[in-house]
């Protein structure tokens, strides 16, 4: 694959793919840049933004409604949790709780509870618990190895 | 309607006791073991235990079985939680004995050892609890700080 990168004076950077067919490696590319171009519409008061994912702390969902939590701002979002893990599973996003997911990119340190659980302390200071039933999947994510009993 | 609501009690019953029991019979053998040891080794008129004592260990355990799953359930073992509960079991034995007069006719030190293996035995279940937590925290953090390097190496090659 030939990569050539242009400079030019344009508005706006665009990426185009020429390829004789959509073969794996172009697939790879194309799944990529969707990835880091998919923008998570969600509003805040009046106001609609269209955020990066990246930006998002943690996901909780209250009440039947879905809040996307950045470094300082509340907003919320259409998707529900499931779409939200679903779509966003390979850039961090893991779920620590019924109704919360945390970005592990925010996460600053984590701290094991003698009680099976998991404290999270993200980058802003705020602390989350991952409770019980989710931390073998959290662990493994991770790549920690989960013995048997822990699952 | 009944019946389903006697099994869901008489099931959590069950499971209540049956979690207890591990507790229950570790006192167990050491108040036999640590009696008719220091029985034998302070050369007191003790080289047995009689059936009353027996019985009174064996309720003293129930108790302190309990007495663990209430205050210090699975799902909520805390330092705190765990310093009430070897602080409540302490206090209920040091009752037990010294109400029931387990130890009439042994010297003072073997009370001493009796009850100074016991602390020490709390205290090394606090340690545990600790170096477990610790061991597991460091684990997280350098997993985590593996995973955010990897992660963004990975973006960084693509």
């Amino acid at each position: 694959m030939i990569i050539r990168v242009e400079h030019l004076p344009i508005e706006e950077n665009e990426v185009v793919l020429r390829c004789a067919a959509l073969d794996e490696e172009m697939l790879e590319v194309l799944a990529l840049l969707r990835e880091r171009s998919a923008r998570l519409a969600a509003t805040e008061g009046d106001e609609t933004f269209m955020l990066n994912p990246a930006e998002v702390f943690y996901a909780e969902a209250v009440e039947g409604r879905t809040f996307l939590y950045t470094e300082a701002r509340v907003l919320e979002t259409g998707k529900s949790l499931l779409q939200l893990e679903a779509a966003y599973e390979n850039t961090g996003f893991v779920r620590i709780g019924k109704s919360q997911l945390v970005n592990l990119y925010r996460v600053g340190s984590l701290k094991s509870l003698p009680n099976s659980r998991i404290q999270i302390t993200l980058q802003n200071a705020e602390r989350l618990i991952v409770s019980r039933h989710y931390v073998s999947p959290f662990k493994q994510k991770l790549g920690i190895e989960v013995k048997q009993h822990e699952e | 309607m009944k019946n389903s609501r006697f099994w869901k009690w008489g099931g959590s019953y069950y499971l209540f006791i049956t979690e207890a029991k591990v507790t229950m019979c570790l006192f167990f053998a050491y108040y036999m073991f640590m009696y008719i040891f220091l029985g034998w080794a302070s050369s007191a008129p003790v080289d047995s235990i009689s059936f009353p004592v027996t019985v009174q260990m064996f309720l003293l355990c129930i108790l302190t079985g309990f007495m663990q799953r209430i205050i210090m359930p699975s799902s909520r073992v805390t330092v705190p939680r765990a310093t009430i509960w070897g602080a409540a079991s302490l206090v209920l034995t040091v009752g037990f004995a010294v109400g029931f007069g387990w130890f009439a006719g042994f010297p003072l030190w073997t009370q001493v050892v009796f009850w100074g293996v016991l602390v020490l035995g709390l205290v090394f279940m606090a340690l545990h609890l600790h170096l477990t937590t610790s061991t597991e925290t460091r684990e997280l953090n350098d997993r985590l700080r593996s995973f955010q390097r990897t992660q963004a190496d990975e973006r960084r090659q693509a």
